[in-house]
């Protein structure tokens, strides 16, 4: 049997597995193991097992990834999101739409700090959504905007994805973390833009003349600033680090979990069952995180063996003429099909061994594209006809909603997300112009 | 109670209690992350004396410990990412063929990685294995997180795949059972 071939199994192979329930680290590291074995010998393939994961995972950069998962952790097992939407709700009110661009705001400031956006969904499912349907607005409105909304928070950093994909792609962690800063902003406001204008030109979308426009003292408001201001000192403490460079990107991880923690304490907040259930979840996600990426490196070798993405890359390029925007057209349908089943940590350690030798081959920016892919990633969870955040809120609101009126109600962020995407594409400065600025 | 099941019921409490000690280890070594990382900053800042050994220590020490000795608790949690959509429309019967042959196949591939890795334990130990610094840091000990926590997570693969035959049922993703809880 020829390499290429094997190659080409083993991707199968996986895929096939993947779809019987096998986890995918075992998938990836058990078909990838075989596979070499069979190219060239038993005694390869142990010696990857010998040589890889422990010098892989003994590395100083990936240590940012259980210290970010602690921080996101103790902040939502301390109640530090809690108030968000309440909060915030009292300072957006007055907008058409108000309470849908509460949403947005604090499904972004929640994805941020607590590093995923399917959490994000499910928990704000329960806190925005029936108030939403409380105040009569529009359930694929109220479903829709928090389906989407937590999506935004993988380009806000802090964010794990970026992490993750910065050690792989060998780019700096620190300038991926600037590089998504506005693209992240222009999506929040093409998502809040979208809310406005369509509840002004139907204003029955947002309850209508049935419920009037709730008024707020002073007193109300200042109560809220203090109720959202954790998580802005929070992210700001950990970027301004970074950025001032009085820690590395790997250390901030360390200094936000602190900074979470002592926010935390400092408003009473703090509980010895809360932080052990911050501490445990923390490590269950580590491990579960690492056991793919360690199979994705197995997976690495036996396509790198195999010659099968340089023999892609070759093809693609020589079809596309080394397009870099038809790249992104092939990436963006491969993302939007996987990630119907999987979620976009594993989707992107999955997909990345694969992609990236196309990205050097048509010589892209690889900061500019980690910013595109994490976009993709996030609108992968939100498209129909499997939309993962849109199964999880589907999930907690039971029958409130139904699932078509959840898909027509994100079709509208979809949108959006689609010309975010096509300004991060077009207009590479969005995402490149910040980082060339901080590091010049 | 049946034979089977005592000698079940048996090994079940030892993988369990092992698989808890583990992860209590593992919270340990991530306060100990964030604390030494933290002081190591502070003490940069403050006195411009940064703690030496601090980038070895978290990476070979914390880090690997936590990722690898983790592992069978993930397991016994159902926590390690899957694809749930295909199979949760497999009539019940043939659910029950495919996890255990799936538990099977996990068992395999953890069982070369355990094997492979308790022989370069052994001989990371028998050597006193050291990594390149700027003084003699000692690194052997971690080369067992990866013997250990494999090694226990067969057991713990292998457990929840029995377990599912014997009570025909398949559990959850993500679902707590008590005996992890």
């Amino acid at each position: 049997m020829s390499a290429g071939l094997i190659g080409v199994i083993g991707v199968f192979v996986t895929l096939g597995l993947m779809a019987l329930r096998v986890p995918i680290a075992v998938a990836l590291g058990g078909v990838s193991i075989a596979g070499i074995m069979a190219l060239l010998g038993f005694r390869a393939g142990m010696g990857i097992i010998s040589s890889v994961p422990f010098n892989f995972i003994g590395n100083w950069s990936l240590t940012a990834v259980p210290m970010f998962l602690l921080m996101g952790y103790i902040c939502t097992t301390t109640g530090l999101t809690n108030g968000l939407f309440r909060a915030m709700r009292i300072l957006l009110a007055r907008l058409p739409g108000g309470l849908a661009i509460t949403g947005v705001a604090a499904s972004a400031l929640f994805a941020s700090a607590s590093g995923s956006s399917v959490a994000t969904a499910s928990a704000m499912a329960r806190i925005a959504v029936p108030e939403m349907l409380r105040h009569k607005y529009d359930p694929g409105l109220a479903s829709g905007v928090i389906a989407a909304s937590g999506t935004l928070g993988s380009l806000i950093p802090p964010s794990i994805l970026m992490v993750l994909y910065g050690i792989y792609a060998e780019v700096s962690i620190g300038k991926l973390f600037i590089a998504g800063f506005l693209p992240g902003l222009v999506s929040a406001l093409l998502y809040m833009g979208m809310i406005v204008i369509r509840c002004k030109l139907n204003p029955e979308l947002a309850g209508g003349a049935t419920t009037t426009i709730e008024k707020f003292s002073v007193k109300d408001k200042l109560a809220a600033v203090s109720e959202v201001w954790p998580l802005p000192i929070l992210i700001f403490c950990v970027l301004g680090g970074i950025f001032t460079g009085l820690f590395s990107p790997t250390e901030a991880g360390a200094v936000g979990a602190i900074v979470a923690a002592l926010i935390a304490i400092f408003r009473g907040q703090m509980s010895v069952a809360a932080f052990k259930q911050a501490i445990i979840f923390a490590v269950v996600g580590t491990s579960s995180i690492f056991a793919i990426l360690i199979g994705t490196l197995f997976f690495t070798r036996l396509l790198a063996l195999s010659g099968l993405p340089t023999d892609l890359a070759d093809f693609v390029l020589s079809v596309t003429g080394g397009n870099p925007y038809m790249i992104i057209v092939g990436v963006a349908v491969i993302y939007v099909i996987l990630g119907m089943f999987v979620e976009s940590i594993g989707l992107m350690l999955l997909t990345l061994p694969i992609v990236l030798p196309l990205v050097h081959g048509a010589d892209m920016n690889l900061i500019w594209f980690g910013i595109i892919v994490i976009k993709l990633l996030e609108i992968g969870l939100i498209t129909p006809p499997i939309g993962l955040n849109v199964y999880v809120i589907k999930g907690a609101l039971g029958s409130q909603v139904s699932l078509q009126k959840i898909f027509q109600g994100v079709t509208w962020f979809i949108v959006m997300d689609i010309v975010a995407l096509l300004l991060i594409v077009f207009i590479p400065a969005l995402s490149l112009f910040l980082p060339e600025v901080m590091w010049e | 109670m049946s034979e089977t099941n005592v000698v079940f019921n048996s090994v079940e409490s030892f993988v369990v209690g092992i698989t808890r000690a583990l992860v209590v280890l593992c919270g340990a070594f991530l306060v100990l992350m964030m604390v030494h990382v933290g002081s190591d900053i502070a003490m940069k800042l403050l006195f411009n004396a940064p703690i030496t050994g601090t980038l070895e220590t978290v990476s070979y020490f914390y880090m690997v410990s936590i990722v690898f000795l983790a592992l069978p608790f993930v397991e016994l949690r159902h926590e390690h990412v899957s694809v749930d959509l295909f199979f949760q429309r497999f009539p019940p019967g043939l659910q029950i063929i495919v996890y255990a042959l799936g538990a099977l196949l996990s068992a395999a591939y953890y069982g070369l990685f355990c094997y492979q890795t308790t022989i370069d334990a052994l001989k990371a130990t028998a050597e006193r294995e050291t990594v390149m610094s700027n003084f003699i840091f000692y690194v052997w000990p971690s080369r067992w997180a990866l013997s250990i926590g494999s090694g226990i997570l067969v057991l713990a693969i292998l457990l929840n795949g029995v377990r599912a035959i014997l009570k025909r049922q398949i559990p959850e993703l993500g679902m707590d059972t008590d005996a992890a809880s």
